[in-house]
């Protein structure tokens, strides 16, 4: 026997019972959409690599410091350097006059507009007395770096002794181009004794 | 929330056979909550004090501030919260069940348990043997302890709700339920993923972030929201109003409180912070729904009895604790707001307002009104407004000047914001010390007049109840 | 099912295959409307035990899956990488903690310093500068692109003149990738040498007078998970009443962090942190070496623990160099080539021939 209820005791049951109103199930569909886009906006793509507050991959990718040719050429150039030359030619370019050793900054031999005897010293080495800046040197041979050295890292290391400008105003030549190494490295390719300063002079005559 | 009990269940237990089967587990879970949150309160004030005296204790390595700190944390959640917690929700489902606690003395052997996972941990800290994941310091090996003590707990308290008598649970026992099941599952996730897979590099850390998400904003919450879904109904005389919302409310809490906590700045792929960010939004939505459900149900009423109004009006007051917390947690889960509050003492301090203001408090307060009723002693009503008084006042103190201290240098941190969480500890130690002999007293005085300890397995009631 | 807790299990269905099994949102959005048709056709009780019980398994496992999977199956893979250090020197990183250091973390580990210290740098937003290069040759055409990227971006007209030749200038700075790459592309097209240098803006990061006011020089990147890949376990900590020590090895010396353990207020005299005495050890009035520390009128000689610690401090130089996913912009080498000279401004026309061939 159904008992009947007063509208209070409805009342007071449907409130008992009640729920959100259905604006609120809309409300939170429109916050699903926000959260999507959230997610797309800032998640970086559920992506492994992407932190914040980049957006995604790609724009990671493209932050990696991005030099010029001419810039990465000199840097990698002045890794040789570093890496190969110090040794004797000094950090400073200057060279070691006791121990034989001339000095890159301003040499003529550096600042020659063609770069093509330096780059033949580089390859082959270099051996017997050398005037560089007034001064002859003629105690050690220079090993040849020939073997070690690709035509691309000949070119750079050129580029970067020919335009450190920590080394002097002079050195501000144009970069060596891996074309100019090339044919150079071509001309000489039957040779593989060091250069003396005459057979280079012979080899490569001013205006070459 | 009367019906007809069912021909095949054990009829309504009558409620005095209910306290007596509660009275030896939950009053020995309540005993070690206390005695935990006077550690608790102690060693937090020496933490702080050795922020302004650099010197102090200076030449002890187990005084250390790297591991008083954190041994502290560990006392009040696992020491007090927990335990509380637990011996709170068994009164409730067994009283909201109608039934006697079913096997009261798992619950006891639980608790001990519990008991000596957590004080190995809290040594195990000081030694040194800390694992150095901010949520989830104590030693590896303690963690199966606690583990295995707390399914036995919660053998017994989910036995308990099983026999209820109304098939149709109340928010409260939806609630309390879901807590008890969900802490040993996040525990002992954690422990698995962490110590027995060794989760590699940050991995270890995203384990530690979900299990402080889901310990505080699915496990806590819950058994705050349970407690107050009860005792703001009950203490006022009034009928839950609003059952659909609390529905929502539990889902929407479960759902999206389970994921998140990672914070903006954090060394991990961007789309964690986000999916915190989206889940703390829909979180915020959760518990909206669970402030309607209960105002309505309060609609400004006052205590039905006198001697309630203490606790019914401190839950009124952690209730608006809770939202305001909650809405503070919600504008603070944007990139833009949490990273200037990233890292400085604003997060520790509204962690405290929410567990020990909050979840403490509630606790607490239901402590006040089922202590009674066990004991068969009252608790010394001065002493009971002192500690309160106390403990809410150094609650105020230890948290909201650090809070914008916090905020307010951007991230370096203001001097004067710790001399008063100093204050406000040393207020908060004063409280639970108070709370401490306060209950003590009170149990030596019902022990000579009841016979608590003889109900230690409700096997004995269960057999009385249904004569 | 009340069409409200359908709607709320269409929406769990949907977090689910967009979260967890990474379907295109508009397909999870489908997938959710059928779950909510399905379950409010259903008649399933919230009070019966079995379903909460279903319900709370389901929504730990896509917590767990969500959360937690995703993110080892993303990162527990992780492996050396190589990068280089400031002087270009390639080395895999990260490096493993040895010895003494490994120890140190554990003592680092022992004593809490996580509970005052973070070792995560974070940084808010990332901004491109952009600096040319022009020889007299181009200037008139690199002023003229300078103005037009001004106008076609919408910054402050003023036009590009007053560009100085033969010097390294910023064109502009702090924009975004878009930005960036249209002023390249103009300044290049005008013959000028183009250099866009990438600058992570951030409080926690290395000062740079303007650009950074605020920099704390904690680190020049931000922290990523490839940098804690041997922490065992990370120990990032959560709040900062202390500095960062992510990168701490490079900011001090053994002999400061010696000094800090012991008394923090000789270092910084508003430290909140506390003393560690009991790292260390009393020495005797006149006992030499290099281990002493003085404090005051005591003499301190460190402990095994201590010399630990500070050795695990030292090796955290986590925020220091480049990764993938976290670059660090480099400071301008100081020897900057300047312009080529023109070939047509030489004043022997025999040599103009063969020069830069």
């Amino acid at each position: 026997m159904a008992a009947k209820k007063t509208n209070e005791e409805t009342e007071t049951a449907n409130a008992k019972m009640a729920g959100p109103a259905p604006w609120v199930f809309v409300l939170m569909v429109v916050t699903f959409y926000w959260a999507i886009n959230y997610l797309d906006g800032h998640g970086g793509g559920f992506n492994a690599k992407v932190y914040s507050p980049h957006k995604d991959a790609a724009v990671v990718a493209s932050l990696k410091v991005q030099k010029t040719p001419e810039e990465q050429a000199f840097e990698s150039g002045a890794r040789i350097y570093r890496g190969i030359c110090v040794a004797c030619h000094q950090p400073n370019g200057k060279g070691n006059a006791n121990a034989g050793y001339p000095p890159l900054v301003n040499s003529e031999w550096v600042l020659n507009e063609s770069p093509s005897r330096a780059i033949a010293i580089i390859s082959n080495g270099l051996q017997g007395p050398i005037e560089v800046a007034g001064q002859v040197y003629n105690k050690v041979a220079m090993p040849a770096q020939g073997a070690a050295l690709s035509d691309e890292d000949i070119a750079n290391v050129m580029s970067y002794i020919r335009r450190n400008g920590d080394w002097g105003d002079a050195h501000s030549l144009p970069l060596v181009t891996l074309e100019q190494v090339k044919a150079v490295r071509e001309k000489i390719a039957d040779r593989s004794a060091a250069w003396t300063a005459e057979e280079l002079i012979q080899q490569f005559p001013d205006s070459q | 929330m009367s019906s007809e009990p069912k021909e095949d269940k054990a009829s309504i237990d009558p409620r005095e056979a209910v306290d007596r089967s509660c009275c030896g587990p939950v009053l020995f879970l309540a005993f070690s909550a206390v005695a935990w949150l006077l550690v608790y309160s102690l060693f937090a004030l020496l933490a702080g004090v050795k922020v302004h005296a650099a010197g102090m204790m200076a030449d002890s390595a187990w005084m250390a501030y790297g591991r008083i700190q954190p041994a502290s944390q560990l006392a009040l959640q696992f020491g007090f919260l927990v335990q509380l917690g637990l011996a709170v929700s068994a009164w409730i489902l067994s009283h909201r069940g109608k039934t006697v606690l079913v096997d009261g003395g798992y619950l006891i052997f639980g608790g001990m348990l519990w008991n000596a996972g957590v004080t190995l941990g809290f040594l195990g800290i000081l030694s040194g043997d800390a694992s150095g994941l901010v949520g989830l310091q104590m030693p590896g090996n303690v963690l199966p302890l606690l583990f295995f003590g707390f399914a036995l707990v919660g053998l017994s308290l989910v036995q308990t709700n099983n026999r209820r008598t109304d098939e149709e649970m109340s928010p409260a026992q939806w609630f309390l339920f879901a807590a008890t099941l969900w802490l040993p599952w996040v525990l002992g996730g954690s422990y698995l993923l962490i110590h027995f897979f060794h989760a590699k590099g940050v991995v270890a850390n995203i384990v530690d972030w979900w299990f402080i998400q889901n310990f505080a904003r699915v496990y806590l919450t819950f058994v705050g929201l349970g407690t107050l879904f009860h005792f703001l109904s009950a203490l006022s005389g009034r009928e839950l109003v609003g059952r659909g919302y609390a529905q929502f409310a539990f889902w929407l809490l479960l759902l999206f409180g389970s994921v998140g906590g990672v914070s903006p700045g954090a060394p991990v792929p961007a789309w964690l912070p986000a999916l915190s960010t989206i889940t703390a939004v829909f979180y915020f939505f959760g518990v909206i729904a669970a402030w309607v459900s209960l105002t309505r149900t309060v609609n400004g009423a006052s205590a039905a009895n006198d001697e309630d109004s203490l606790a019914y009006n401190l839950m009124r007051l952690t209730a608006l604790v809770f939202i305001s917390v909650s809405i503070l947690n919600v504008l603070f889960a944007f990139p833009g707001p949490g990273s200037v509050a990233e890292f400085t003492t604003y997060g520790p301090a509204m962690e405290l307002l929410f567990k020990l203001g909050f979840v403490g408090l509630t606790l607490i307060a239901a402590l006040y009104h089922i202590f009674p009723r066990l004991a068969g002693v009252d608790l010394s009503p001065t002493m009971t407004r002192v500690q309160t008084m106390a403990i809410v006042l150094g609650l105020i103190g230890a948290s909201l000047p650090t809070a914008l201290g916090g905020l307010m240098s951007g991230d370096a941190v203001l001097g004067s914001g710790f001399y008063f969480a100093s204050l406000g500890n040393l207020f908060i130690f004063v409280g639970s010390l108070i709370l401490f002999l306060n209950f003590l007293g009170a149990i030596r005085v019902a022990m000579k007049n009841c016979d608590c300890f003889a109900s230690l397995f409700g096997k004995d009631d269960t057999k009385e109840a249904s004569a | 099912m009340t069409i409200g807790l359908s709607f709320l299990l269409g929406l769990l269905a949907s977090s689910v295959s967009y979260f967890m099994i990474g379907l295109w949102w508009p397909a999870a959005v489908v997938v959710g409307l059928f779950a909510w048709l399905a379950f409010a056709l259903l008649d399933v009780k919230m009070d019966s035990t079995f379903t909460l019980l279903g319900g709370l398994l389901l929504v730990f496992c896509v917590s767990l899956s969500a959360m937690v999977f995703r993110a080892s199956d993303q990162l527990s893979g992780l492996q050396y990488i190589d990068t280089q250090s400031e002087d270009g020197i390639e080395f895999r990183y990260p490096v493993p903690l040895l010895g003494n250091a490994r120890y140190g973390e554990a003592v680092y580990k022992a004593h809490g310093c996580a509970a005052c210290h973070t070792q995560q740098v974070t940084h808010e937003s990332v901004v491109l500068d952009v600096k040319a290069l022009t020889g007299e040759k181009n200037h008139a055409a690199v002023e003229e692109a300078i103005s037009r990227f001004r106008n076609v971006t919408g910054r402050d007209a003023s036009s590009g003149a007053g560009f100085p030749i033969g010097e390294w200038e910023t064109v502009e700075n702090a924009l975004d990738a878009a930005d960036a790459s249209k002023a390249r592309n103009f300044l290049a097209a005008a013959g000028a040498s183009v250099d866009v240098q990438v600058r992570f803006r951030g409080e926690d990061l290395t000062q740079h007078d303007r650009q950074n006011p605020r920099g704390r020089g904690w680190g020049k990147r931000r922290s990523v998970a490839q940098d804690y890949l041997f922490a065992e376990p990370p120990m990032l900590g959560s709040v900062r009443i202390g500095p960062d020590l992510a990168n701490v090895g490079v900011r001090h010396s053994r002999d400061v962090l010696m000094r800090i353990l012991l008394n923090p207020k000789t270092f910084r005299k508003n430290s909140k942190m506390p003393q560690h005495r009991f790292l260390f050890k009393k020495a005797g009035k006149d006992e030499q070496g290099q281990h002493i520390i003085h404090d005051g009128e005591e003499t301190y000689k460190p402990t095994k623990d201590a010399e630990a610690l500070v050795d695990y401090l030292l090796s955290l130089k986590s925020a220091n160099y480049p990764l993938p996913e976290a670059p660090i912009n480099q400071p301008y080498t100081s020897s900057m080539p300047k312009p080529a000279p023109a070939p047509a401004e030489a004043p022997d026309a025999t040599k103009a021939d063969e020069a830069g061939k």
